[in-house]
């Protein structure tokens, strides 16, 4: 048997630690009594059950895959968002693995008592609407990046004349001079 | 002398013995178990509840309840009327979310006053729901493969129990049901 074959070791950690006699021992022994009775408030069993089936509005299946647009969405247009107010890259503001299986969880569930049954061509229209929405944003900057450095060149270029037209007066007046 | 009811996590990768484990602890405990499990195929010789009559919850020995999510009418939140006894949450992760976590929070918080002790059972530290961390007085850890690092906010010691599943890991090279019992005080 398992815990007869294999008992735990002490280390050096600072946590407590037993091994399973010393678990069994403290697990043997009552629990502190409050009182109660084993049979309190299961009247209220046969109340609960009817109010307890839920309308299920939505198979599971498609319920988690709306559930998981619903996420994806989410989980780009808030990052970008609040990229732009930190001016900050939008992935720093993404939810790690664990919370976005948690939202798709919770988004699934929620979708399955509601029902919020997505067509196929509004989620596509949602999901290119995301992907190209939060890149909407850079795309105005780049244009403005742009125009900016358009100015900046025809500026330069008219400085460059003028250097070359004042040049030309100087050599003329060092001629002159010279004469 | 008496003792508070217990929050017992229990983790290792599949064939480590964590359910031979907790068979042996609850049969010598001999108090009255329920087992909520996502597998038909687990725990077998037990008769099976579908916790919705009196008679689900007043009964001697153990009992299984299959947890279908697709089917489930409130499971979670009907463990309210289990009273005097052990709980054990098998493979938790398949049916214990962010939306079930608020029955399992009650049952917790409530645990003492109900007198039942719970047992959360998964493969690995990401396999068991973080709420089961916070309330947890021990962990019994046989091998583990996955990072522990996701749940660093709700251990109460994170870096004494990544030293103890470093060692536990070490150990199972040589015997794979080896594991070690941490205690929270």
């Amino acid at each position: 048997m398992i815990g007869e074959s294999t008992k735990s070791k002490p280390t050096n950690t600072n946590l407590p630690q037993g091994d399973l006699d010393e678990f069994m021992k403290e697990f043997m022994q009552p629990k502190q009594d409050m009182n109660i009775d084993e049979n309190d408030g299961l009247e209220n069993l046969q109340v609960e059950r009817p109010e307890e089936p839920q309308h299920i509005q939505m198979q599971s299946g498609a319920a988690k895959a709306t559930g998981k647009l619903c996420v994806t969405v989410v989980d780009t247009v808030l990052p970008a968002c609040l990229g732009m107010i930190a001016k900050d890259d939008g992935d720093n503001y993404k939810a790690s693995d664990e919370e976005r299986s948690e939202l798709e969880e919770a988004f699934g569930e929620y979708m399955k008592l509601k029902g919020a049954d997505v067509p196929p061509g509004v989620m596509v229209l949602i999901l290119v609407g995301t992907i190209y929405g939060t890149k909407l944003p850079y795309a105005f900057q780049q244009r403005k990046i742009a125009a900016a450095k358009e100015e900046l060149e025809k500026k330069e270029k008219e400085l460059l004349e003028r250097e070359r037209e004042l040049q030309l007066k100087l050599a003329q007046l060092e001629k002159k001079t010279d004469e | 002398m008496e003792r508070t009811a217990k929050m017992v996590i229990i983790l290792g990768a599949n064939g480590t013995g964590k359910t031979t484990l907790l068979r042996e602890i609850v049969t010598q405990s001999n108090q009255k178990t329920l087992i909520v499990t996502p597998d038909d195929a687990e725990w077998l010789d037990c008769q099976e509840v579908e916790l919705t009559k009196p008679s689900d919850f007043v009964y001697t020995g153990l009992r299984r309840h299959i947890f279908n999510p697709d089917k489930d009418n409130g499971t979670l939140k009907k463990l309210e009327f289990f009273k005097k006894g052990i709980i054990i949450f098998d493979d938790c992760r398949s049916y214990i979310n962010a939306s079930t976590d608020i029955h399992i929070r009650q049952l917790l918080i409530r645990r003492r006053q109900r007198e039942v002790d719970v047992f959360a059972v998964g493969h690995g530290f990401n396999e068991v729901p973080p709420v089961f961390f916070t309330f947890a007085t021990s962990i019994i850890l046989f091998r583990t493969t996955d990072n522990i690092v996701r749940r660093k906010n709700c251990l109460k010691d994170y870096e004494a129990v990544l030293q103890k599943q470093t060692e536990v890991n070490k150990e199972a090279e040589k015997d794979p049901h080896y594991f070690q019992i941490i205690n929270f005080s």
